[in-house]
């Protein structure tokens, strides 16, 4: 009764390599810079584009995490990498070609447009992976609160994903349940329609959101029972960065910027 | 086997002599594995009686659970599984669902409509029956727990006895042979404890319950069964397994 183990980063962060040493301030800070460089990069700029994919690639090496594990993440970012798609025909500029049935024209300039947003979100993407591939979830929300994010921020990320399991599971007991109850009989069409089959499962839905509504509450006065004010504390030995670390973020940074200042200068 | 010989079968009500003696439930060489590899269930041989009522004991983890769910094809092991004769294959799953009433341990899982009436026409709703229909045996089954007056109500504003008893209207309501019940006692009070045993006492259907409520055992089955480690190790009349002290307590279960 667990959650697909692919969903789950947990059997990555627990390997060794020379990213799953390094301190998570320093990996986030260069994983939230490496997605700033590239979403400032201008369309088109290929050669910029692939100067990226060669740093993002040799952390990917460094990570030896499996080339299963990034398809699979980068795969959950595609559905919404495809709401640019329609910029193909929307964008004015040279005729590529016409749709035949709908009659829209597609631009060069559009799909320049769409390629270029594909390729900065897979960076991104495959950046975000690296991070969350090799670092577990307890250090990233530690490095969070160590680099002064908000603490409501911080702790709102910390619960989630603290809750995220049990409330998942549970929606998967429902599931079940209703499997169980979803019966046929001869000469009778089982299921009724579309339409009430997507009712229940909305109804399902809107029950495990007042579920888990409630539980919040009965959380919260159990931590505020317990003297929660909003801190979460830890005497858990910190980590600090060694030579290893600030290398990494010196030779990470000064590559972003390198190419950054080269496409726009 | 075609499926279609599934709806010559009456529903609920066996009789005691019973002119075909085709059982209820019939298990063979059953296997499980979890995902992770290791063994739930280990070579099950089961054979239940129409109107038997069964409990099924042993420890957390025995695979007590594991084993109710492959009754209506939630879980598929590899192994044989006849319901009323007929095996359980992906033809035959829709149909024996409808035969195999399963009551969830946590009524939280079972009930995810958003009011009562809506969680126990949800059965005859999915089978395709008529409005009328629906209407009748949703009323009969509320009847039936005692409940009809929450119909109304969202189910999880419900005590837990109430809850309880909805989810056993939620599968009364189609109407099936056998009741499979997953811990139907736990965490309920004396007096609701008490009045769930006496409806399941009233009902005609085969029954097969997981608990570990050796009283509840004792006085609502007729046979009793222990699991241990993915395997039934005991099987036999319930009295004469109950006073089995020895048996019992090597496979770590307490005297009622």
């Amino acid at each position: 009764m667990s959650l697909p183990a692919w969903l789950t980063a947990e059997r990555y962060q627990a390997r060794d390599s020379f990213l799953h040493r390094r301190d998570a301030r320093i990996k986030l800070v260069v994983t939230v810079s490496a997605a700033f460089a590239v979403t400032l990069t201008p369309e088109g700029n290929w050669l910029a584009f692939g100067a990226f994919a060669l740093v993002v690639g040799a952390f990917m090496v460094l990570s030896r995490l499996p080339v299963g594990f990034y398809l699979r993440r980068a795969g959950l970012a595609l559905p919404f990498v495809a709401a640019a798609v329609p910029l193909i025909f929307t964008r004015p500029g040279e005729t590529l070609f016409t749709l035949p049935l709908f009659g829209w024209t597609a631009s060069t300039a559009g799909l320049v447009a769409v390629a270029s947003i594909v390729l900065k979100a897979m960076l991104a993407v495959l950046m975000a992976t690296t991070l969350v591939g090799t670092t577990p979830p307890q250090a990233l929300l530690r490095a969070l609160e160590r680099l002064r994010v908000p603490r409501l921020l911080s702790s709102t990320i910390m619960l989630m994903y603290r809750y995220l399991f049990v409330i998942a599971e549970e929606g998967q007991r429902m599931l079940r349940a209703r499997e169980s109850r979803s019966a046929s009989r001869v000469n009778l069409h089982a299921g009724r329609s579309v339409g009430w089959r997507a009712g229940v499962l909305g109804r399902m839905v809107g029950t495990l959101f007042l579920r888990s509504y409630e539980r919040s509450e009965r959380v919260y006065v159990a931590m505020a029972a317990r003297g929660y004010d909003g801190t979460i504390r830890t005497v858990r030995a910190e980590h600090s960065p060694d030579t290893f670390d600030w290398l990494m973020l010196l030779g990470s940074l000064s590559a972003f910027a390198g190419i950054v200042v080269y496409v726009l200068v | 086997m075609s499926s279609s010989e599934l709806a010559t079968f009456q529903p609920s009500v066996p009789t005691a002599t019973g002119s075909a003696r085709v059982s209820a439930i019939e298990i063979a060489g059953l296997h499980y594995n979890y995902p992770d590899g290791t063994a739930a269930l280990d070579g099950i041989e089961l054979r239940v009686e129409a109107g038997e009522r069964v409990a099924l004991m042993g420890l957390n983890g025995a695979g007590k659970s594991t084993l109710l769910m492959h009754l209506n094809g939630i879980l598929r092991g590899t192994g044989q599984i006849r319901i009323l004769g007929h095996e359980l294959t992906d033809a035959t799953v829709g149909e024996i669902r409808a035969q195999v009433g399963f009551v969830f341990q946590n009524p939280d899982d079972q009930l995810f409509s958003p009011s009562v009436w809506d969680d126990v026409a949800y059965g005859p709703l999915y089978m395709g029956l008529d409005r009328d229909e629906i209407e009748r045996r949703v009323d009969r089954a509320l009847a039936a727990v005692g409940m009809r007056d929450v119909a109304d109500k969202l189910p999880h504003h419900l005590s837990l006895g109430q809850r309880k008893r909805v989810s056993l209207a939620t599968v009364l309501s189609m109407e099936p042979s056998i009741l499979v019940l997953d811990e139907p006692t736990a965490g309920l009070d004396p007096a609701a404890r008490r009045q769930l045993i006496e409806l399941l006492d009233s009902l005609p259907q085969t029954l097969l319950f997981a608990t570990h409520d050796m009283r509840f055992a004792r006085d609502s089955a007729t046979r009793a069964l222990i699991m241990q480690a993915g395997r039934i190790v005991a099987d036999g009349p319930v009295a004469e397994l109950l006073a089995d002290g020895p048996t019992l307590e090597r496979y770590g279960l307490e005297l009622p």
